[in-house]
């Protein structure tokens, strides 16, 4: 589907949801929900190195969902100054009272930032993702999108306790030029392979969000469009991460951690090799009085410059010291403010400054 | 009229016009006059305000927020979802950009809030008990809230 097109059904649909009043039917429920961010953001470093010093960026997320009893249906659309994709849609059948199946694209369930934000800006506190949470298309090395087979289940412990495992079956992304290309579904291509994800999450008290937890990912990514990694004689990669995190609130702190390791088999032409690197992140948020938080965040990779996998992405922020600042207006709408002094494999230290307007409708 | 008669109507009148007070403080959870919903506890109605799954009869019991009055709608965040409005909203965004559930509609005027209820037997809400009792629409289920 060509640009102009998807510009016009983004613009539709943002639209719709701008004037949307959900309708309560007897039966179906529908609701259509439009994430807007927007801000400017500064890299010290020049243009030929890698980012872009300077850039406006502009981003739009439509999500529409429909309960029909036991039927959903979940759609979100992305539009943004690097990007136009239909980030997930799926068809979920509810199996019982704590289980659902999904069929179509979806995020992958070993990545917990993804499950709990997504693409919705308004919601996450900090502005920048952790290397271990990127997209694919935005300097993410692991899979964060998946076509396929979603199954999540919940499972009662003794007193408000809670088990939750999702576990997906799908198509992995291909390795293009300098990034992950993930299956598209408006525009399906053939060299996509397996994709295999799973999470595993206890949570002490099931209505609370509170919770620990345990991911694991493997993925079959197919060389498609890497010229160095041809040149080579790169095939694909056969992926494996396993990891734990933790997201848990007291009182005014929240906190929110995630480490994993991550073992890639490059299976070239010639000869196979194996690298490996050990991934992690740490963010506080504190809630100050009047609706300002302050956060902050540590991530740091080893063997950045001995792995041959992350080489395929020299311009993804492998390690961040961050702080910032946010200020939650008028009930729909946030300001924020980070400054990092970030990393890359090809770029060194440079310093970042971001600035974001956030909000949600209706 | 002996002066302990009097005191005794005086008292009599005195007890009716503080219950008569107290029952104007009072919030109430209601259904449809029609509906089968008979029994819903506090774990169970916070679940449904927070978008988890309840269901009677394989229906799914539905909330809707009754968000005209800003004391019942402070009263229903404290008493029933024990949260405060900031992060019971990013709950309810959560609901469907992560699980695909629309959140709980929500209903400004009375009168499309009871023509909600009455149009799907399987779904509550909560009022203040004199507007519940002066309604032959709904009816009143438990006792939500009461001033001390």
């Amino acid at each position: 589907m060509d640009t102009t097109k998807r510009y016009w059904i983004v613009s539709a649909l943002a639209l719709m949801a701008l004037f949307n009043t959900p309708p309560a039917r007897p039966q179906g429920q529908q609701e259509l929900l439009l994430f807007l961010s927007a801000g400017p953001s500064y890299h010290d470093v020049s243009p030929d190195d890698g980012p872009e010093d300077y850039e406006l960026f502009l981003d739009a997320d439509v999500l529409y969902s429909y309960l029909n009893g036991r039927f959903r249906l979940l759609g979100e659309y992305a539009a943004s100054t690097d990007e136009l994709e239909l980030e997930r849609f799926q068809l979920g059948w509810q199996s019982g009272q704590e289980s659902i199946g999904w069929i179509g694209r979806f995020h992958s369930p070993s990545r917990y930032w993804n499950a709990i934000y997504h693409h919705g800006q308004f919601l996450q506190t900090s502005i920048s993702r952790p290397f271990l949470e990127q997209f694919e298309d935005d300097g993410g090395v692991m899979p964060t999108h998946s076509t396929g087979l979603l199954f999540e289940t919940a499972h009662k412990l003794e007193d408000t306790a809670d088990l939750r495992l999702a576990i997906s079956a799908g198509a992995a992304p291909t390795i293009d030029n300098d990034e992950l290309k993930p299956f598209d579904l408006l525009d399906p291509g053939s060299s996509n392979r397996a994709a295999i994800d799973m999470r595993l999450a206890y949570l002490p008290d099931q209505l609370d969000e509170n919770q620990i937890g345990l991911s694991l990912n493997w993925s079959e990514l197919e060389v498609d469009g890497n010229h160095d990694a041809e040149q080579q004689g790169l095939r694909r990669v056969e992926q494996l991460s396993v990891g734990v995190y933790l997201d848990w609130r007291r009182q005014a702190w929240r906190f929110l951690s995630s480490v994993a390791a991550v073992v890639n088999r490059m299976k070239r032409q010639a000869d196979n090799q194996t690298d490996s690197f050990v991934s992690g992140y740490f963010q506080a948020e504190y809630e100050l009085r009047h609706d300002w938080t302050v956060f902050g965040r540590l991530e740091q990779t080893n063997n950045t410059g001995s792995s041959d996998y992350l080489e395929l992405f020299p311009h993804s922020v492998t390690d961040r010291q961050m702080l910032g600042l946010r200020f939650d207006l008028a009930r729909q709408h946030a300001l924020s403010l980070e400054v990092s002094r970030a990393e890359t494999p090809a770029d060194g230290d440079f310093e970042q400054y971001l600035l974001q307007w956030s909000a949600v409708f209706p | 009229m002996s002066p302990a008669r009097a005191l005794l109507i005086c008292c009599l009148a005195a007890a009716l016009c503080t219950q008569a007070v107290v029952a104007e403080r009072q919030v109430v959870l209601v259904a449809a006059a029609t509906s089968p919903l008979h029994d819903l506890d506090s774990l169970e109605l916070r679940k449904i305000y927070l978008g988890f799954p309840v269901r009677r009869d394989d229906r799914m019991v539905k909330g809707l927020r009754n968000t005209g009055d800003d004391d019942l709608n402070r009263i229903f965040l404290q008493s029933v979802v024990a949260m405060s409005e900031k992060s019971y909203m990013r709950r309810l965004l959560s609901l469907p950009l992560r699980q695909g559930i629309p959140r709980p509609s929500e209903y400004d005027e009375p009168e499309h809030l009871l023509n909600a209820l009455s149009r799907n037997p399987y779904s509550v809400t909560y009022m203040w008990k004199h507007a519940a009792d002066r309604s032959t629409d709904v009816k009143t289920l438990k006792v939500l809230w009461q001033q001390d």
